[in-house]
């Protein structure tokens, strides 16, 4: 499951991607056939209106659905060979998630939230919280990072967030709407920490977003309409 | 992964809190009431228990219990003497005699008359007085729980006075017995005076002590007997196994405790399953965002377990150490709580049904998480 193995020159790639969801009468297509490649080192952003399924292509892209049609590659591995828990550990070795909602652990401090990757890895609670609060201070949190998250600013659990996505180094950044919940401010501010550290030259980071004021942080923007792909290079304005 | 299942689990303390309340009230009901009905159950041998020197106990065929019912003629015991095997027999009385204290108060005691020779059926275990003074007229002895309810707070004293039946009897000795069912007091005396305390027909032998010859089969001499008298013999053990029997089968008492003991497992197992269910739903966006980064599903189900299994110990310590401190309290300053304690089988029946009411909690509760779809925290 090396997914170096087989570099395909995409970070990921995706082919004749088509999801259905429902049965019978009630079933309805949300997706057909995209076809995308996203290269590494770049930020991706991924826009279109709500419903045009933009959140199901990033669960497909990040394995955590699967298509009903097509195939989608991350750095040469086939997501469909995998078993699911082939695939989770995939996830858990491969992508790093943030959420529009952060999702962190209320019960946890910060830096404990950030471990959350590399325990589940197997690693050793002392080195974890160390690895953990030297990101948060590159990150600019060290004064909070033994806060739990409703002691924190929204723009504070989104970076929290970020370090949760980094810390265990995945070739794969995926941002659902990252400043959605966060005023404007605090939304530029994520997106510079996201450009400054998720872009990386062997690192694929796709951010879908509505908010076109961080546009100017993309290197390659893909719109979607409709379950389709409607622009696939439209260049970053 | 195990410090952060913990973590959550203390984070929310209202639900922690109401797991461990509702394990521990479970624990608390069950092993509590299984304690008294194995306590109240284990005081019908009572005597029984006191009287080792026999090897065979003989009474009437339709006597089951060491409450007896049906006496036998005197004459019984000679014909059990006479039964090949037999060493010696010895007569005893049991029966209910109403006795008035000093202060003209009313109570049913248990009446033991012994073999007025060798006092055999005297308990051994005496802390005031002498067994010869039992031999005087009128004398005799009263078990420890039995002064302490007649004469609370008083020490022990002998020469004391009371009315059995309207005759006057003195006080020589005071000893420790099991505890009785039929009654919290429990007075010996010699047969002879045990006869006229109590009032009766024609026959008034409750049992005949035997012992058998050393050597011979006590269950072959036991079947001597009762086919050369027509009386039941039986061993002591057997007599206890019967006594118990009886009162399980005839008594309302299993059913009674055993439906409250029922109760706290269905109580138990709603407030622990609603308060789980509630404490799952509630994190499920935080499983289904662990999924999400590729934590397993085996690693879930572990720290659910885990989760599970933490708020069930600290429940069951809390109920059963409440159950065993309870009863401690209650055989430290109430004479009628000596025979309740918390027997090891209880203690870890109610353990095993609390881990298994905790777990399947957990499972109903892990499905949720395991058919979560963590596509979910897209979407929240």
């Amino acid at each position: 499951m090396d997914a170096s193995a087989a570099d395909f020159g995409s970070a990921i790639a995706c082919y004749g991607l088509c999801k259905d969801f429902g049965d019978g009468a009630e079933k309805r297509r949300v997706l057909h056939g995209v076809d995308v490649a996203i290269a590494p080192g770049q930020m991706t952003m991924l826009e279109g209106p709500s419903g045009c399924g933009k959140t199901t292509l990033i669960s497909l892209i990040g394995g955590i659905l699967a298509p009903t049609e097509g195939e989608v590659m991350l750095w040469g591995q086939r997501l469909r060979a995998l078993s699911a828990r082939d695939l989770g550990r995939f996830r858990l070795q491969h992508i790093g998630f943030v959420f529009q909602q952060f999702h962190l652990l209320p019960a946890l401090t910060a830096a404990e939230n950030v471990t959350l990757p590399l325990m589940a890895r197997g690693w050793r609670k002392r080195s974890a919280l160390d690895a953990a609060h030297a990101l948060l201070a590159q990150l600019g949190m060290e004064a909070h990072a033994n806060k739990q998250p409703l002691q924190l600013s929204g723009g504070q659990q989104q970076r929290v967030a970020i370090a949760r996505a980094l810390i265990h180094r995945p070739r794969l950044i995926i941002c659902d709407e990252p400043t959605a919940a966060l005023d404007a401010r605090s939304g530029q501010k994520i997106m510079e920490l996201l450009h400054t550290f998720a872009v990386d030259p062997d690192r694929a980071c796709l951010v879908v977003t509505h908010d076109q004021r961080i546009h100017r942080f993309a290197d390659r923007i893909i719109a979607m309409d409709d379950g389709r792909i409607s622009n696939p290079s439209l260049p970053a304005s | 992964m195990s410090w952060i299942a913990l973590k959550m689990l203390f984070g929310d303390r209202a639900k922690y809190a109401g797991l461990i309340f509702g394990v521990a009230f479970s624990a608390l009901l069950i092993s509590q009431q299984s304690a008294f009905c194995v306590g109240l159950i284990n005081t019908t041998p009572g005597l029984l228990y006191d009287i080792r020197e026999p090897d065979l106990w003989v009474m009437d065929a339709r006597v089951n219990t060491i409450d007896g019912g049906a006496s036998l003629p005197d004459t019984a015991l000679a014909r059990v003497h006479g039964v090949p095997g037999i060493a010696w027999a010895a007569p005893l009385f049991k029966g209910v005699v109403t006795l008035i204290g000093q202060d003209q108060s009313q109570q049913t005691a248990s009446l033991i008359g012994v073999d007025d020779s060798t006092l055999l059926g005297l308990p051994r275990e005496r802390l005031l007085g002498s067994a010869d003074d039992l031999r005087r007229s009128g004398a005799i002895f009263i078990d420890e729980a039995g002064y302490r309810l007649l004469w609370p707070g008083e020490p022990l004293r002998i020469g004391r006075v009371l009315e059995l039946n309207d005759r006057r009897a003195v006080l020589v000795g005071v000893l420790r017995s099991s505890p009785q069912f039929t009654s919290s007091i429990a007075i010996f005396t010699q047969y002879r005076n045990a006869v006229q305390f109590a009032p009766g027909g024609r026959n008034r032998l409750s049992f005949l002590l035997a012992r058998t010859r050393s050597g011979s089969d006590v269950r072959a001499v036991a079947a001597s007997v009762s086919q050369r008298t027509g009386l039941k013999a039986l061993t002591h053990d057997e007599f206890i196994r019967s006594t118990i029997d009886f009162f399980i089968r005839t008594t309302p008492i299993p059913a009674s405790f055993g439906f409250v003991v029922v109760l706290g497992v269905i109580v138990g197992a709603v407030i622990i399953g609603l308060t789980f269910s509630l404490f799952i739903r509630d994190h499920l966006p935080q499983f289904a965002a662990m999924k999400a980064i590729g934590v397993s599903n085996a690693t879930i189900i572990g720290m659910v377990l885990l989760q599970g299994l933490l708020v069930g110990f600290i429940g069951y310590a809390f109920g059963v150490g409440l159950t065993a401190f309870t009863l401690d309290l209650g055989r430290q300053y109430i004479p009628d709580f000596r025979s309740f304690f918390l027997p090891w089988p209880i203690v870890i029946g109610t353990a095993v049904i609390e881990i298994f009411m905790v777990i399947t909690a957990g499972f109903i509760a892990l499905r949720r998480v395991l058919v979560a779809d963590p596509a979910m925290v897209f979407r929240t």
